[in-house]
């Protein structure tokens, strides 16, 4: 890489620069992930390798069942890997409690999973609460994060989730993952409930908050247009395993397996068109 | 009508102290008990499926077993009195609650749970904050569905002297009297309405997500609810004399079994005493039969009760009757027994007999000339007859007696005590078993046939008493004796049809009978 890499010496100089850069810039690493579940016969996720750098946003690109919220899971461990490591800032996740690891991820859920006896306040206040954080200090964030997502205060912050609509709720789902500042966040198809025009408008939101908030993001979804317009780097995968990660010139220009080449075919030249015009 | 409002409010201040009774320690101890129980052991249970299995199976099985069974069941190790109430209406509230918490646990939204776990809810906090409050409204119609159930069952724990207001029930059934059924059984289920209206509101108002505008209503009826039973609780009708009083006073237990000969002889023996020496007796009438008697008596829970000979010899000693036995040879032997085992005694019998009669209509008597079981006996294959069932199984019922006599009935019917005299009296059947003291034989003008072999044994009625109690009070003894050999086998009929037929309460029988016999002082 560096071009030391033929002496032993070059070697270990060279492992010393990665680990070097590895400190200032992975946020979260991947390495050799499988997941079996009990009585399934193929795995879930097989050998997925990864990494995300501070700043960064990946796409998981897939379609349905393929492993996506799988991976994301075994990053918060809602779910433990069969074998491989996860590295969070560093930190192997199997040596952080459960409890801190997650309050220190913001994790979106696919199906939104806002609490139906808390109002919407609450609902974005609730890692602050179980953090300890005075009353007083929490309503100035959940006034803050609210005007973020885009919903007065005034009118929704004492509503019920079943007083919301679809999108309005995955916007309260997306403030309450950022509320306790999470360097990370984890986003399962956030947007999946939503028709054309919200989900677009969420998604141009999404992307000015991530450039506002420098946070670090890993995102799924089964939407290729979605993943073009939000990722940094787009992961793609198919039957658990990651065919080909890259930008998304990269994908489209040199797919390296037949499915990639395939995912990328069809739309090829619209995206051609839609990835200048968003330049 | 105007009588049985009367009679109504004349019952007012024992209707309250029932109602107490019921409420307190027959639903609310009961159902928070077993809250205290199934919460904790379905939350535990949640992630154990065997042992899930396991406490279905059993708290459903408990459910299965007939309440008078349970009491039963729990009478040698928790004796009479609300305890073993409790002990049983707390079995019966587990299911429902631990059922409906289970399930309420297990089927809350999987996405809600997993937002809560992604985004560090302790597993505790998340108990307190999420999963216990979704299923809230759930284990809250489990704990409806537990106390309608107390209040129902609870009616039936009369019989072990739990009091409540199954008391009104089972004494009205004694007593034949439907307006003391309708009071108790009415009460119980207006109770039941009430407190299933109250905690329906409660369940709509821990329902998650705003409460709407017309659970206005049903919160303003709920404290109106709860602020109407409050005040029948407290409100002073009687100001508690009986019940406060009583520390200071000295108390005796006077018991009887549930029916009317029983209340009658427990009045009276109550009556005589409280008049004469400065005693207060607490009556703990309508106890459930001989068995549950002599385990109150045994526990101290009740200081005295009437039993006849032939029980005590047969059911609380085992024992037969030896044949050429005279009553007095029975009375000795059972004396002797409880003295020896228990550390009772008996006072001399009241006078009468109280023993099974055949009995058949007195127009049938005169045409036929039957005088004696002997008479009937040639005849009897062309005769019908009905029996309790309690008679045709028992050793000195139908089976003895067919066998002594050579007795074999065309048909025997099983019947029902109420049934059996109309029907005699109608004609319709031939020969019933009847208490040879039973006001009813006087009122259908029926004819009692002399036991010529003399086969069944003597019931003679008599005081059954701890002697603890006599050392305590010697002047109890005094006032016992007083009543040997008073009441004919005649009396006694005439005091039970007095209740029976025409309806006088039994505390007024005893009254009327003793001031006949100058034995109240004023
Ligand atoms: N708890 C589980 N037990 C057994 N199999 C599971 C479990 N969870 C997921 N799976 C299986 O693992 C595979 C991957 O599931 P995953 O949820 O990661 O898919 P996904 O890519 O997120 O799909 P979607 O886009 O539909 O959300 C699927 O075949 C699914 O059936
Ligand atoms: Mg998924």
């Amino acid at each position: 890489m560096l071009g030391f890499g033929a002496t032993p010496l070059g070697f270990i100089i060279e492992n010393f620069f990665v680990v070097l850069i590895n400190i200032g810039i992975y946020m979260l690493i991947l390495r050799d992930i499988v997941k079996v579940f009990p009585g399934v016969k193929s795995p879930a996720v097989d050998n997925v390798n990864l990494t995300i750098a501070e700043g960064e946003t990946v796409v998981l690109l897939g379609s349905s069942g393929c492993g996506k919220s799988t991976t994301l899971k075994m990053v918060n461990r809602l779910i433990e890997p069969d074998s491989g490591e996860i590295l969070f800032k560093q930190r192997p996740v199997k040596d952080i409690t459960h409890e801190k690891l997650r309050r220190s991820i913001g994790y979106v859920i696919q199906g939104i999973g806002l609490f139906p006896h808390w109002t919407v306040a609450d609902n974005i206040g609730a890692v602050l609460r179980l953090e300890g954080v005075s009353a007083y200090n929490r309503r100035k964030r959940i006034h803050a994060l609210l005007e973020m997502v885009g919903l007065p205060e005034a009118t929704f912050a004492e509503r019920y989730p079943e007083e919301l609509s679809g999108g309005q709720q995955q916007r309260v789902g997306v403030a309450r993952a950022l509320a306790a500042d999470p360097d990370l966040l984890l986003m399962d198809e956030p947007f999946g409930a939503l028709d054309g025009v919200n989900r677009e408008k969420l998604q141009k939101e999404l992307l000015l908050l991530k450039h506002d908030l420098r946070k670090t993001i890993l995102f799924v979804t089964h939407d290729l247009f979605e993943a073009i317009m939000l990722a940094d780097r787009i992961a793609v995968m198919h039957n658990g395993r990651l065919e080909q990660v890259g930008k998304a010139e990269e994908l489209i220009n040199a797919p390296a397996t037949p499915f990639v080449k395939q995912l990328f075919e069809k739309p090829a030249q619209q995206l051609a068109l839609y990835s200048k015009k968003k330049n | 009508m105007q009588n049985v409002l009367i009679e109504f409010s004349g019952r007012l201040p024992d209707l309250q102290l029932k109602l107490f009774d019921h409420l307190l320690y027959l639903t609310a101890i009961p159902v928070v008990s077993a809250v205290c129980i199934a919460l904790p052991l379905a939350i535990w249970a949640r992630n154990h499926h065997v042992f899930q299995a396991f406490a279905l199976g059993t708290t459903g099985i408990m459910q299965t077993i007939p309440s008078l069974a349970m009491l039963a069941f729990l009478l040698p190790f928790l004796g009479i009195g609300k305890l073993p109430a409790i002990v049983a209406l707390t079995l019966y509230a587990l299911l429902p609650i631990f059922q409906n918490t289970l399930t309420a646990l297990r089927e809350l939204p999987s996405d809600v749970l997993e937002a809560a776990d992604g985004i560090g809810f302790s597993k505790h906090q998340r108990l307190w904050m999420i999963d216990l409050p979704l299923a809230a409204p759930v284990i809250m119609s489990g704990i409806r569905t537990a106390t309608t159930i107390c209040v129902g069952i609870a009616t039936l724990s009369t019989f072990i002297g739990a009091g409540g207001l199954g008391d009104f029930i089972n004494r009205g059934l004694a007593l034949d009297q439907m307006p003391l059924v309708l009071l108790g059984a009415g009460t119980a289920a207006v109770l039941a309405l009430f407190l299933d209206f109250v905690m329906e509101t409660v369940g709509l108002f821990i329902r998650p997500g705003r409460k709407k505008r017309n659970l206005r209503w049903r919160a303003i009826g709920s404290i109106v609810v709860v602020i109407v039973l409050f005040g029948v609780l407290v409100f002073p009708l009687k100001l508690g004399s009986g019940v406060a009083d009583n520390q200071d006073k000295k108390v005796i237990r006077i018991g009887s079994k549930n029916f009317t000969e029983q209340f009658i002889l427990g009045e009276i023996m109550a009556q005589i005493i409280e008049n004469h020496t400065d005693l207060y007796v607490e009556r703990i009438f309508n106890l459930g039969g001989t068995v549950i008697c002599q385990k109150a008596l045994e526990n101290g829970e009740i200081d005295l009760y009437p039993e006849y000979s032939g029980t005590s010899l047969s059911v609380v000693f085992k024992s037969e009757l030896q044949p050429g036995w005279t009553n007095k040879d029975i009375f000795k032997y059972v004396k002797a027994l409880y003295e020896k085992n228990y550390g009772f005694t008996v006072f001399r019998p009241f006078g009468f007999n109280n023993t099974y009669r055949l009995t058949v209509s007195g127009e049938k008597a005169d045409k036929h000339g039957w005088r004696t079981v002997s008479d009937l006996a040639q005849v009897a294959s062309s005769l019908e007859a009905g029996f309790t069932s309690e008679f045709i199984e028992r050793e000195d019922g139908l089976k003895g007696l067919a066998a002594a006599y050579n007795l074999h009935f065309r048909q025997v019917r099983d019947m029902s005590p109420e049934l059996m005299y109309k029907a005699v009296a109608n004609g319709e059947i031939d020969v019933i078993c009847a208490f040879s003291t039973d006001g009813r034989i006087a009122a259908y003008d029926l004819r009692t046939l002399d036991d010529d072999l003399q086969f069944f044994p003597p019931y003679e009625a008599m005081p059954v008493v701890r002697k603890e109690l006599l050392r305590k009070f010697p002047e109890v003894e005094d006032m016992l004796k007083k009543l040997t050999g008073l009441i004919s086998d005649n009396a006694m009929r005439e005091l039970n049809y007095k209740v029976d037929v025409e309806k006088v309460s039994p505390e007024k029988v005893a009254e009327i009978f003793l001031k006949e016999r100058n034995l109240l002082m004023k």
